[in-house]
């Protein structure tokens, strides 16, 4: 399970978490009937709260249904059935589409072969036409060492904004999503510094401080230093929600959930993080 | 609507060598021989080199009669700020960023300001604070540019002040959450002596 856009399931009510479940499950049903039981795996936090975030902007009622799921393999779970849910599992499977990508370019050898050979299927045609612009572009930053975290997150972020807007209930939210999408970019870079040190691989962050590599706080001072932009970006994803005014509802309550105390909690998680000893 | 110093990775009183050096070291980076083996990042690094060649030629053309923040911005430019704002208004950013990229006059003071709050709404922190900056040292007394930078400062958790250029400060017993709390204090200590006195 991948994602950043988590809920801090501590300050959940029961029946939110048990709807958040649901919504879970139903990713992961829709994904596992379209493209085979492996792609399980695929399933993200991070569209199944585009699909809450639809349902909430749109207000609908919930329309629950009943699935199998292997783990535990005997017993049937609640799984809510939307419109969006289709969407959400296009994106899931999209945006780990992207990262087979990623992963295929800066990996060699058999885990190279592994993953071509899980994943050697593509996702939606249209979503690649739509997001071509933009994932080139971040391509291009790469091959080209950009050095300014912010202009990739920038990219990203209007990825993230045409992707999610393709379906037409988050049209409304498409500032915040567009935040959002700067925000999981800038935070996966500072989650990765490490690795990306080690195995050589591009990170916006790297490039950016430059040498310094013999100083064992280098990681940790790269984190304390990007403090400030990320508080600002969350600051400014909490405004922005404010402006969208959603209606009550359980779903309402589950984005701001996610909004209010899982988007900060991993930030401080990830700035926080002190570098492991080898 | 991109700033030409920025452009070029220039400071803003960069001399004409040192303007061309980075100029140079851009075209070299971004020479499109370098991405032959593909088409679609070859274009992409064709772009690149004509926004900075743009960027060259107004910087050139502008160094011998610099006119920072003294002119009055022409009439057209003036509406492309009228439209931008009512854009930026509507939450239409990229919209704004398009008409500010067609101002011709890119070192007004206004065009600072503009950009500086469309990087504010995006979430660019250090590219709105510059620009926001910029645009109210430009111009000290105007509200709305001073307004608008201190709404930026609070958004990041920082104290205004536009005296001292020391680190942020605050949380102290001095500010308004800090009398709160002081009052909180002393009623809940005014709590426990109504206890132990045989109060409720």
């Amino acid at each position: 399970m991948i994602g950043y856009l988590k809920p801090d399931v501590n300050e959940l009510r029961v029946r939110e978490l048990k709807l958040y479940n649901a919504y879970y499950c139903g990713i992961c049903t829709s994904l596992s009937k379209k493209y085979g039981p492996v792609s399980r795996l695929l399933l993200s936090y991070d569209s199944t709260f585009f699909v809450i975030l639809s349902d909430a902007l749109s207000g609908s009622q919930c329309q629950f249904a009943h699935a199998r799921c292997p783990l535990p393999p005997f017993q049937k779970k609640r799984i809510v059935k939307s419109e969006d849910m289709r969407f959400g599992m296009e994106i899931s499977k999209f945006f780990s589409d992207l990262k087979i990508d990623d992963f295929k370019r800066d990996s060699k050898g058999f885990m190279h072969l592994l993953s071509f050979f899980l994943f050697h299927f593509k996702s939606n045609d249209e979503f690649f036409r739509i997001s071509k612009p933009y994932t080139d572009r971040i391509l291009f930053s790469e091959i080209s060492e950009e050095s300014d975290p912010q202009e990739v997150a920038d990219l990203f972020g209007k990825l993230s904004e045409t992707m999610a807007t393709s379906l037409s209930n988050l049209k409304r939210a498409s500032n915040m999503i567009y935040l959002i999408g700067r925000w999981v970019y800038l935070i996966d870079a500072l989650d990765d510094l490490e690795e990306d040190f080690k195995k050589k691989n591009y990170n916006p962050f790297l490039v950016k401080y430059g040498s310094n590599f013999d100083d064992p706080d280098f990681f940790v001072k790269i984190r304390e230093k990007e403090k400030a932009p990320i508080d600002f970006l969350v600051q400014r994803i909490r405004q922005e929600y404010e402006n969208l005014k959603i209606d009550p509802s359980i779903n309402r309550n589950l984005v701001e959930n996610v909004i209010f105390y899982g988007l900060p909690g991993t930030s401080t998680k990830i700035l926080d993080k002190r570098t492991m000893k080898n | 609507m991109k700033d030409p110093y920025e452009v070029l990775g220039v400071g803003r009183n960069a001399t004409k060598e040192e303007i061309r050096d980075a100029y140079r070291e851009l075209i070299k980076k971004y020479h499109p021989d370098k991405f032959r083996d593909n088409p679609d990042m070859k274009a992409l690094a064709e772009e690149k080199i004509k926004e900075v060649n743009e960027a060259y030629k107004y910087l050139l053309d502008h160094l011998d009669n610099p006119s920072y923040g003294v002119s009055n911005a022409s009439d057209e430019d003036q509406s492309f700020f009228q439209q931008a704002r009512q854009k930026i208004d509507t939450g239409d950013y990229y919209g704004a960023a398009d008409l500010l990229v067609r101002v011709s006059d890119k070192s007004n003071p206004e065009w600072y300001f503009l950009s500086g709050l469309i990087y504010f709404r995006q979430g660019w922190y250090d590219k709105a604070e510059t620009y926001l900056k910029y645009a109210h040292e430009a111009k000290p007394d105007n509200k709305e540019y001073d307004d608008v930078y201190k709404e930026f400062l609070r958004a990041s958790k920082r104290n205004y002040n536009p005296t001292m250029n020391g680190p942020a400060q605050g949380g102290g017993m001095n500010d308004e959450a800090g009398a709160c709390l002081s009052c909180c204090a002393a009623l809940a200590c005014t709590d426990i002596c109504c206890h132990c006195m045989g109060g409720f």
